[in-house]
């Protein structure tokens, strides 16, 4: 099948889109994890409240992502789409530590 | 022996004639009671029919907004300075009659079923509508449809599958016949002749 123009526009908005549902359910599952954990960054009562707003927000974010991914295919069933950990890189390179991520996660939340 | 005449007592007289009328003005009123009632009764079922499309309209505009709003979402995080609305508002095809080319494919199949009788434009709607499930709640729907009727047709002109049978020119009722693809007893006796010609040349 010949990749038009408008075939590659459409291939690359689907690529587009999955990507950041990968990421945000990334994110999500980073913070969900933070939140489970009683000690560490997520001990102080105001970085519990961030977290949590945070997690609301990548909620947000994941339903308005799933929704638009079956409103450009209602054949496409955006719950399959897995996780990416891309998201990280902007707080680092990829061998950050877990305890660090934690840490700079935490910190721009704050800011 | 002739009838004896009598005469009829005016209180009589006045009373039957009265009654009389008195019967005519009750037997209006009845036929037109009668007539409102059947008035009502339509209307009534307008009336649901309208509401419920009502309905079905405000579900459509729920659901398009939920949708909008998951799409300006979505471009936020794409880019937060990309405005939703730059694209403005754009009445895009929705796939109201299935499969792109559906309505098309269907009226050329309907009239090639017809053939060699030519159907109206009005039937080819009328059947078009059916086939799609549509119902018209405003005569502006009826018009859009009918326009989308008259392009297919249009389509079909111009690959010389059908023939008008109304003058184009004039704005008539529509009448199309399906454009038979086996040539004419006509066009076979041309073909012949200038072959038996070309023959003739070449001995």
């Amino acid at each position: 099948m010949a990749l038009t123009m408008t075939r590659t526009r459409t291939q690359t908005t689907l690529n587009k889109l999955a990507e950041m549902l990968a990421n945000v359910n990334g994110e999500l599952a980073f913070v969900e994890a933070l939140l489970q954990r009683a000690g560490g960054v997520a001990a102080e009562p105001e970085a519990r409240v961030r977290l949590a707003a945070r997690l609301q927000k990548l909620t947000a974010d994941r339903v308005a992502l799933c929704a638009t991914i079956r409103q450009f295919d209602a054949d496409i069933d955006p719950e399959r789409v897995g996780t990416l950990e891309e998201w990280r890189l902007k707080f680092g390179n990829r061998r950050l530590s877990v305890g660090r991520l934690q840490e700079k996660y935490a910190q721009s939340l704050a800011i | 022996m002739p009838v004896p005449r009598t005469r009829t007592p005016p209180d009589v007289k006045w009373l039957l004639t009265e009654r009389a009328a008195l019967a005519g003005e009750h037997a209006r009123a009845v036929a037109k009671q009668l007539v409102l009632l059947a008035k009502r009764e339509r209307l009534e079922k307008q009336l649901s029919k309208v509401l419920g499309q009502i309905a079905s309209t405000e579900t459509a505009s729920k659901r398009a907004q939920a949708s909008l709003d998951a799409l300006d979402a979505t471009m936020g995080l794409v880019n937060i300075r990309l405005e939703p609305t730059a694209a403005g508002v754009v009445d895009a095809w929705a796939g109201k009659y299935g499969k792109r080319g559906a309505l098309g494919a269907f009226v050329e199949e309907t009239l090639r079923q017809a053939a060699p009788e030519p159907l109206t434009t009005t039937v080819l709607i009328n059947l078009a509508s059916r086939q799609f499930g549509l119902t018209f709640t405003l005569p502006k729907d009826r018009r859009n449809f009918r326009k989308s009727v008259s392009s297919a047709l249009s389509a079909l002109l111009k690959r010389d599958r059908v023939e008008p049978l109304h003058s184009r020119e004039e704005g008539s009722h529509g009448l199309w016949r399906w454009k038979s693809q086996v040539p004419s007893f006509e066009a076979l006796r041309l073909r012949a002749e200038a072959l038996a010609a070309r023959r003739m040349e070449a001995a």
